[in-house]
């Protein structure tokens, strides 16, 4: 095994004028830095920013692997191993402007083959563990059954803040005398191997920190590394005690998680950190400037998903406390990409939600966004919980929400391309002479229930096979229920299983329904042989292009009491009783969202023409969202109608993604209106709003030329990216979405 | 029914909150920066954007008058010979020949603006009539306010006020904001610029603001027209003692009717520079020595 090499310590200078102001640009410029390393040596990025940093250029990991063909490890023997062995040598990052450490530079889930959004092979369920039999209908529907995935559900922080890495280590050892089955013993087994590398990193960081801390002046610069090594000795054992603490330990346990597998779902941060703030703040040993300061680093360290505010889960009272504004501000003083969801309700404090609303505004850094409380509780109640586990469940995803520690969802990665479902039904029609949008209607019903069963036998392969493919090792820490059971928490470690299946292509469908209705059964515009001639002829030729016309300008989904609005609704209460109406052949439940991530490109690439006038190959429509040109005007509140309309309503989101000219906002009343706008789209029945304030004049340079402005941060599907991070057609789409009041 | 050429959704300048707007078609002024010249002449009419034709040769079959003919393999248009009856317009789906204007039923405008009803009540919003001009088509306005006062929904109006007052007095109940055009104080460059002395639109004025309707004076400034000194003052000297003035607001001249294409039989119509953003504050800066409160392009000057 190799040994930690000290040529891999990386240290970061500070800046001459040491105060917090000049701290924070420093670390802004070198994340852009880092950015830029990323963009020219990594292939598009089209997904999250995350915290990740440069590794030194001659460290080298190979993961030992039992499935050599393949090029894959499976199994938690070897996963712990893998990850134990790369924490052991992991490079250490200090910056001496930071008042946190640590950066996380590799994914060990990446070392495997894995499905990113442009590639077609999915091998994150190693070969092993066969389901050959799902596959016909898997590509016929152009399905993403999410077999073999992992993490998408959230941890209880508290689990871990409570106990120090010293208790898990103990909770693992009590639990592995109890629980003693085969399946139990390699758990544990792998637990504490992954609790030995934890520790590993952790050991060398404080020794190079303590290295660090010998070789500076005495000054500020030294006393901040003194306080970084002192924090981080207490928390390789105990609980945290302090703010500072608190926040390393949530630093540390993110670059975990993200070493591991990617995973990045937070916490209800304005709650959880309050009690060593509220500690501190009464001994007079921390001020408002020192804890935004530290919430700054917290947040520059990785874009973590967070929320802030909303009901308390058991009095429904408002969690909005000081700690609320104080990362608000650090939002705004950092000025980097953050992912902080407020959850608005009747009882949020209005003043958070303006002042989040001001710094979206000013800063236009798609930060922060809003979940709407409403819909999602009495959505997820409708599963049959309460009102407080409800209550319980966050917004901690790019889309999705989850019960800290307790829940189980695979949320963002199982998704039905309805367009592609369509796409079926429409030939199939087609073929047999059938010339009724209610039969085809009744034919794309048959084929979504089909599609959907094929998801949910997946499902429950998953839920079989996933924890001898893929243990969820680092999230089981701070999972209720993994360690008590000695059981991964994908195969019954933790309570509640409650899978997400998302619905993409909603605007495709549903316009694609209204212009057949419109121009060929009321208008008779057209015939039902033209239609399927041109969709089949894409549309070539000039009987294609007036075909083409003659669809594409009937009224859209979005625009408002059109034709198309009402299948838009048909169809997700279709989609939403096909995914509620029955569990998975196992019984899992299974909670419909529309939402295609980044997928809206891959999607839209394996589907034909669509007789909405959409040529083959082309995006289908972002999550819940029209398609872009739906209505010229009014586009703001019409689109935000139509998606409060179109909810599923069970408890997950089918989020608005919106983007606004800063025309729209340029007045005295701007926050006010767009404050009545979020609150309607809420009391609608909406539960989810990223929102983007974007030059469109802008946007078009950087689309032509991305380095004029590495800065630009964009939120593309629920995630933000710095807009010269993406793929030239993940830019065109945000560019198409753009809405102008002119 | 009343002849309706835009329904706009989402608007935050034209009133308070967020508004859904109404332009009727037809004015009684011809003011060459008019920003939305599809909304002066009182008739539906053919609007081209050439760029979005797709040749699908529609319009040339439709066309009875031979305005649209294909020559040397290219569809044009003959201006001369439309005789605007939109038979083209009715076949393009491209959206290259557009009809501007449509007879709409109260009950037609009122399912558009009953979408946005709970956008109003937060936001304090609510419907705008404008055009055009507003007043050209008093009962039809005055039918469509009433139904949204049915539906308790604000209401406001531009107007240019130059309309018999019997009609404004038929509306007054129905209103709750007027948004008034006060463009000059000489009548005879008013008639020179705009086509109409002012004489009437000053009887207006006063007359509206003796009923005490809460009310905004607007003033779009062109230059060369009354982006002088003399003009504003005069003009902020006039309204200052209305009680019922809620702000004078100076717009600066907007460019944008020139690219919304091409009407086929348009109104005449200049462009204008757009005037420096110094002068402008510096206009309200003028006026604001008389008026308490004055906005420039939505926004309060304090």
């Amino acid at each position: 095994m190799a040994e930690f090499n000290k040529k891999h310590i990386m240290v970061f200078g500070a800046v001459s004028d040491f105060n917090y102001e000049n701290r924070l640009n420093l670390l802004r410029e070198r994340k852009l830095e880092q950015t830029k390393w990323k963009i020219n040596h990594l292939a598009n990025m089209d997904e999250d920013d995350y915290g990740s940093v440069p590794p030194p250029e001659d460290f080298h990991f190979e993961p030992e692997c039992n499935d050599p063909v393949n090029h894959t490890f499976y199994g938690a023997e070897l996963w712990s191993k893998n990850y134990s062995d790369l924490l052991k040598i992991h490079p250490v990052y200090i910056d001496l402007n930071d008042v946190l450490c640590g950066r996380f530079m590799f994914i060990l889930q990446r070392f495997r083959p894995f499905e990113s959004v442009v590639s077609d092979k999915n091998l994150e369920m190693a070969p092993i563990f066969n389901y050959d039999w799902l596959k016909p209908d898997q590509e016929r529907y152009g399905l993403l059954p999410g077999i073999g995935k992992m993490h998408h559900f959230a941890p209880d922080y508290r689990i871990g803040l409570t106990l120090g890495w010293k208790g898990l280590r103990e909770k693992v050892e009590h639990y592995q005398a109890i629980n003693t089955s085969e399946e139990s013993r390699e758990l544990y087994k792998a637990e504490l191997l992954t609790l030995d590398g934890i520790h590993a990193w952790m050991s060398n960081m404080i020794d190079a920190l303590a290295e660090t801390e010998n070789g500076l002046p005495e000054g500020a610069v030294r006393e901040n590394v003194h306080r970084m090594r002192l924090c981080n000795e207490w928390i390789r054992e105990n609980p945290p005690r302090s703010f500072l603490e608190a926040c390393q330990w949530i630093a540390w346990f993110n670059i975990f998680n993200r070493t591991y597998d990617r995973a990045g779902s937070g916490c209800q941060l304005d709650e959880i950190l309050m009690p060593y703030y509220r500690k501190e703040r009464d001994a007079g040993t921390i001020t408002p400037e020192d804890a935004t300061f530290i919430l700054a680093c917290l947040l520059l360290n990785d874009p973590i998903y967070y929320q802030i505010g909303g009901p308390h889960r058991k009095t429904g009272e408002d969690l909005t406390n000081e700690l609320s504004f104080l990362i608000l501000e650090a939002i705004h003083r950092l000025k980097t990409s953050a992912n902080v969801t407020i959850r608005y309700f009747d009882g949020l404090d209005r003043r958070l939600f303006l002042r989040g609303l001001e710094i979206l505004m000013e800063d236009r850094q798609a930060c922060p966004r809003f979940s709407g409380n409403k819909a999602l509780v009495e959505g997820f109640m409708k599963n049959g919980y309460s009102a407080e586990l409800a209550r319980d469940r966050i917004a901690v995803g790019c889309n999705w929400m989850s019960l800290q520690g307790l829940e189980y969802t695979l949320n963002d990665l199982v998704k039905v391309n309805m367009a592609k479902v369509f796409e079926v039904a429409f030939h199939e029609c087609a073929d047999a002479g059938i010339l009724s949008t209610e039969r085809m209607f009744d034919c794309f019903t048959r084929h979504l229930e089909r599609a959907v069963h094929c998801l949910k036998e997946g499902i429950d392969f998953h839920l079989k096979n996933q924890y001898k493919n893929a243990p969820e090792l680092v999230l089981n820490l701070c999972s209720h229920g993994p360690i008590e059971k000695g059981l991964d928490a994908s195969h019954g470690g933790v309570d509640y299983y409650n899978i997400c299946i998302d619905g993409a292509g909603i605007a495709d469908v549903a316009d694609s329904l209204g212009a057949m209705e419109q121009r060929i059964e009321r208008e008779r515009v057209i015939t039902w042989r033209q239609c399927f001639e041109a969709v089949k002829s894409n549309y070539e030729g000039k009987e294609g292009r007036y075909v083409q016309a003659v669809l594409s300008s009937a009224g859209r989904y979005g625009a408002g009491d059109t034709l198309s609005d009402a299948w838009a609704l048909r169809v997700s209460r279709q989609f939403t009783q096909i995914v509620t109406g029955s569990r998975t052949p196992d019984g899992y439940i299974t909670i419909p969202g529309l939402f295609s991530w980044a997928n809206t490109i891959v999607f839209g690439k394996v589907v034909g023409a669509t007789p909405n006038g959409r040529k083959a190959g082309e995006p289908i429509n972002q999550g819940a969202n029209p398609h872009p040109g739906f209505r010229k005007d009014g586009a703001f509140s019409a689109m935000g109608n139509a998606i409060a309309m179109v909810q599923p309503g069970y408890g997950n989101t089918a989020p608005w993604q919106l983007e606004l000219s800063p025309m729209i906002v340029d007045n005295d009343e701007a926050i006010e209106n767009i404050a009545a706008v979020i609150e309607t789209h809420f009391e609608l029945g909406g539960t989810l709003i990223n929102i983007n304030i974007m030059d469109g004049e802008k946007v078009r340079e950087a689309y032509r030329d991305p380095s004029a402005y590495p800065d630009l941060i964009v939120r593309v599907t629920g995630f933000t990216a710095y807009f010269s991070a993406l793929s030239p057609g993940f830019r065109k789409m945000i560019v198409d979405r753009i809405v102008t009041d002119q | 029914m009343g002849n309706i050429f835009d329904i706009e959704r989402f608007s935050t300048k034209d009133g308070q909150g967020i508004r859904t707007v109404i332009f009727f078609k037809g004015c009684n002024m011809c003011c060459p920066w008019c920003h939305n010249p599809e909304g002066i002449h009182r008739d539906f009419e053919l609007m081209l954007n050439p760029q979005l034709c797709i040749d699908c040769g529609s319009c040339v079959k439709a066309c009875k008058n031979g305005a649209i003919v294909r020559e040397d393999g290219q569809r044009r248009l003959y201006p001369q010979k439309c005789i605007q009856c939109l038979a083209c317009a009715k076949v393009c789906y491209s959206g290259a020949l557009k009809q501007v204007g449509k007879n709409m039923t109260v009950e037609e405008v009122m399912r558009e603006v009953l979408q946005d009803r709970v956008l109003y009540e937060k936001s304090g919003g609510g419907v705008t009539l404008t055009g055009g001009e507003v007043m050209l088509q008093p009962e039809f306005a005055k039918q469509l306010l009433m139904s949204c006062k049915e539906h308790r929904i604000s209401t406001a109006i531009e107007t240019n006020l130059n309309a018999p007052w019997r009609d404004f007095a038929e509306i007054l109940p129905y209103v709750d904001v007027f948004y008034v055009d006060i463009k000059h104080i000489d009548s005879e460059k008013h008639k020179e610029w705009v086509g109409v002395p002012n004489e009437l639109i000053i009887e207006n004025l006063r007359r509206l603001a003796e009923t005490g309707r809460t009310m905004v004076v607007r003033t779009p400034i062109v230059q060369g027209f009354n982006d002088d000194d003399d003009t504003i003052t005069a003009i902020a000297k006039l309204i200052s003692d209305i009680p019922s003035l809620s702000y004078y607001e100076l717009l600066t001249y907007n460019p944008l009717g020139n690219s919304k294409g091409t009407l086929v039989n348009p109104p005449e119509s200049r462009s204008f520079e757009i005037p420096k953003r110094e002068r402008m504050r510096q206009l309200a800066e003028l006026a604001g020595k008389y008026i308490t409160r004055v906005r420039l392009d939505g926004k309060l000057k304090r």
